[in-house]
């Protein structure tokens, strides 16, 4: 007995299969309630034999698709996109009945992802009923997000893509009629773009001016491993039932402090860097200090000369904070080409990602210890007068940086534009962890979406009322001394890498410049042979360790080249003459990189040599 | 009689261009070679009969011609571009090249 299913059916059970957590949101849409409420939306047949979407809005009726050849009328519209780069994204604005999507989707061919919009959940449940698009459903390189069902994916996802390489190769696409239609929602849809991408220049502009700093940091920290926990390990002495408070350099903590010495023994407080000395002055003292910026002057962080609290950081942070700091180091991220250290000595690597602001470290290691209540207090995020920070520090206002937000009183307020990031940051990480209520303990500053505004006394009355000790004493080091002979191995054994790199590095020049010359002669043997040698070059480089701080160091000096390497145009022979001309570029990138990284290591192994260090 | 087919090829091969122009939702370029179109439409459809004048035929499909600009100029004052490019495309190419091919 064969058991017949409709379009809507085999659409839904191909969607339980390859979208289970659209799936699972689909059952909970309350169609009443959706923002873009069509007046109707039907399907009529077309002369082909196909069907066109018909939506009718305030009135007008909008006939989505074409009358006589729906399927050449999509082939048309697509033909205006070309996809050459390495790696595409696409943002589509309206899925409609599908036709649109799958000729982009055939044009992309599997050189990148696509990510598609729809605004309207009525249209997205009509098209399920009465059009096959299983095919759409089960792309493996394409995002759907329809608005009141799973909005928030398209933002998240779309901005966890974009990166150096394929940052100027997107292509931005709307479907025909569905800017007339959803309006309000094509704006968003703009909008949302427009902070996608100036979130990952930001991100790629703190590569650009830390990239290499991050290696000498990394490098020069390691030395306090025997001096240290990971974040991870962090867990065992942590009280359960007792909520979390961050405290960062807000001009609204200065009211607070009362407060906060009510919170003492009652919650963890963890203090961004900027406001330790304040804190300690007014007489609270935080379970932990957090710290990140790869280069954060030291005054920025203390004048004290005996400061024991434990640093949560990254292996990454600014070495000169690390000296300064006469505590236990909490390691929150140990960098990708320290992780074999971890694995070689049977310890799990730290790796745990935040936003690029300390507070957000912070926020991230209270989520990561496992607290369900995180109380925000001095998160301004926002100018309040022309104090800054805390303590009467006042940053310049910078018109090319200042901008606009929602304030808790739903007035714009003046902010900057990477604390606005932060807001939007925590308002994606309330969305993603339902499971943690976020107090936001402040009276002015800027809004974050899904947090609750609460005073700070309130917000202990309520979440203070169990004592909890901590003392790192309770809590073994990660490593003991002997670390220090498996880690002037490894950077040994780095060292001996970076030679043979350096070498191959010098060959492969050699090969680009021979490319260069045969690029109109595809067909010659030696012009293979080159290509392939080339290939091995770049596969070894890639496969070894030290190629983490090689990545590091060339991302930082080559953002723009390495860019315009995944950027292709229409001619094939300018595209090669641009590989080979990029890569050879490349490649004395890398000799440059192999010298600066070798100084670094050959450092580093001065300090491990340190009596200091050797082992007992 | 050649330069005939040869007009008729060129309206066609404008008739594609303007009507890919709207189907790519490039509207203004469209509009502005929407113009031309036209006007070469005008003129062939009047070398067309013409033709048919010195031939002695009597031929529908001027009228049919007639018709089907009708209704695309209809769907352009609806502001309906698709539906006109359809229109263009899928009637009226359809009949001027079966006055092609007829063409000696």
């Amino acid at each position: 007995m064969v058991l017949y299913m409709g379009i809507y059916e085999n659409n839904m059970l191909c969607m339980k299969e390859n979208r289970p957590d659209l799936y699972e949101l689909m059952e909970e849409v309350d169609l009443l309630k959706t923002k873009s409420r069509v007046d109707q939306v039907s399907s009529i047949q077309t002369y082909d034999g196909d069907q066109a979407l018909v939506i009718r809005q305030c009135n007008q009726e909008y006939r989505i698709n074409s009358l006589y050849s729906p399927t050449n009328e999509a082939h048309y519209w697509a033909s205006q996109y070309k996809f050459q780069n390495v790696e595409n994204i696409i943002s589509l604005f309206g899925l409609g009945n599908g036709i649109f999507a799958r000729e982009l989707l055939n044009r992309l061919e599997n050189k990148g992802a696509m990510f598609i919009y729809e605004p309207s959940s009525e249209v997205f449940f009509h098209v399920l009923h009465n059009y096959d698009i299983r095919d759409i459903i089960e792309h493996k390189y394409l995002i759907l997000a329809v608005e009141d069902i799973n909005t928030f994916d398209f933002h998240h996802r779309l901005m966890n893509s974009i990166n150096v390489k394929n940052l100027r190769c997107q292509t931005i696409c709307v479907h025909p009629m569905y800017d007339a239609i959803f309006q309000e929602s094509c704006v968003w849809f703009w909008k949302e773009l427009k902070d996608i991408n100036i979130h990952a220049q930001i991100n790629i502009n703190s590569l650009i001016a830390f990239g290499k700093r991050m290696i000498v940091n990394s490098l020069s920290n390691i030395k306090y491993l025997t001096n240290s926990n990971t974040i991870l390990e962090l867990k065992e002495i942590i009280p359960e039932g007792v909520p979390a408070i961050i405290v960062s350099a807000g001009p609204s903590v200065r009211n607070q402090i009362d407060y906060l010495k009510k919170a003492k023994g009652k919650a963890v407080i963890i203090a961004v860097d900027r406001i330790i000395d304040y804190l300690l002055d007014q007489g609270v003292e935080p379970d932990f200090v957090a710290t990140i910026d790869p280069k954060k002057p030291v005054q920025y962080f203390t004048n004290r000369t005996d400061l024991t609290i434990p640093l949560m950081s990254f292996m990454e942070s600014n070495y000169e904070i690390f000296d300064v700091h006469k505590g236990r180091k909490i390691i929150c991220h140990c960098s990708d080409y320290l992780i074999d250290i971890y694995v070689k000595n049977e310890k799990t690597p730290p790796l745990m990602y935040t936003g690029t602001s300390v507070a957000t470290l912070a926020f991230m290691a209270a989520v990561t210890l496992g607290f369900k209540t995180i109380i925000l207090v001095g998160q301004d995020l926002a100018y309040d007068g022309s104090l800054s920070h805390a303590g009467s520090i006042n940053e310049s206002e910078d018109t090319h940086r200042d901008t606009l937000v929602e304030g808790i009183d739903g007035t714009q307020i003046r902010s900057r534009i990477d604390w606005k990031e932060f807001v939007v940051w925590y308002e994606d990480m309330i969305q993603l962890l339902p499971n943690v209520t976020v107090i936001d303990a402040k009276d002015k500053g800027a809004k974050i979406k899904g947090s609750i505004v609460m005073p700070l006394k309130e917000a202990v009355e309520q979440y203070c009322s169990r004592e909890c000790h901590i003392n790192i004493e309770d809590l073994d080091k990660t490593f003991d001394q002997e670390v220090f002979t498996s880690i002037r191995d490894y950077f040994k054994a780095s060292i001996e890498t970076l030679n043979k790199i350096k070498a191959k590095a010098k060959n492969a020049i050699k090969y680009c410049d021979l490319l260069l010359k045969e690029v109109n002669n595809k067909a010659s043997k030696k012009a293979a042979d080159n290509h392939r040698k080339l290939n091995n070059v770049i596969n070894y480089i890639e496969k070894q360790p030290v190629y983490r701080l090689i990545d590091l160091y060339i991302n930082a000096s080559s953002a723009q080249n390495i860019s315009e390497l995944y950027e292709f145009d229409e001619s094939s022979e300018d595209n090669e003459l641009q590989t080979y001309k990029k890569s050879k570029e490349l490649f004395e990138e890398i000799l440059d990189a192999v010298d600066f990284i070798n100084s670094r290591l050959e450092k580093s192994l001065e300090e491990l040599n340190h009596p200091l260090n050797q082992n007992t | 009689m050649n330069n005939l087919k040869n007009e008729i090829n060129d309206l066609i091969q404008s008739i594609d261009q303007t009507t890919l122009l709207f189907y790519q939702q490039h509207t203004k370029e469209a509009y502005q070679q929407l113009d031309q179109m036209l006007m070469l439409l005008m003129q062939t459809m009047t070398h067309i009969a013409e033709y048919n004048r010195s031939q002695n035929i009597e031929s529908t499909e001027t009228t049919q011609m007639n018709q089907i600009l009708d209704l695309a100029l209809k769907a352009l004052e609806k502001k309906d571009t698709i539906l006109f490019s359809d229109i263009m495309r899928y009637e009226l190419e359809l009949i001027l090249n079966k006055i092609g091919n007829t063409l000696k």
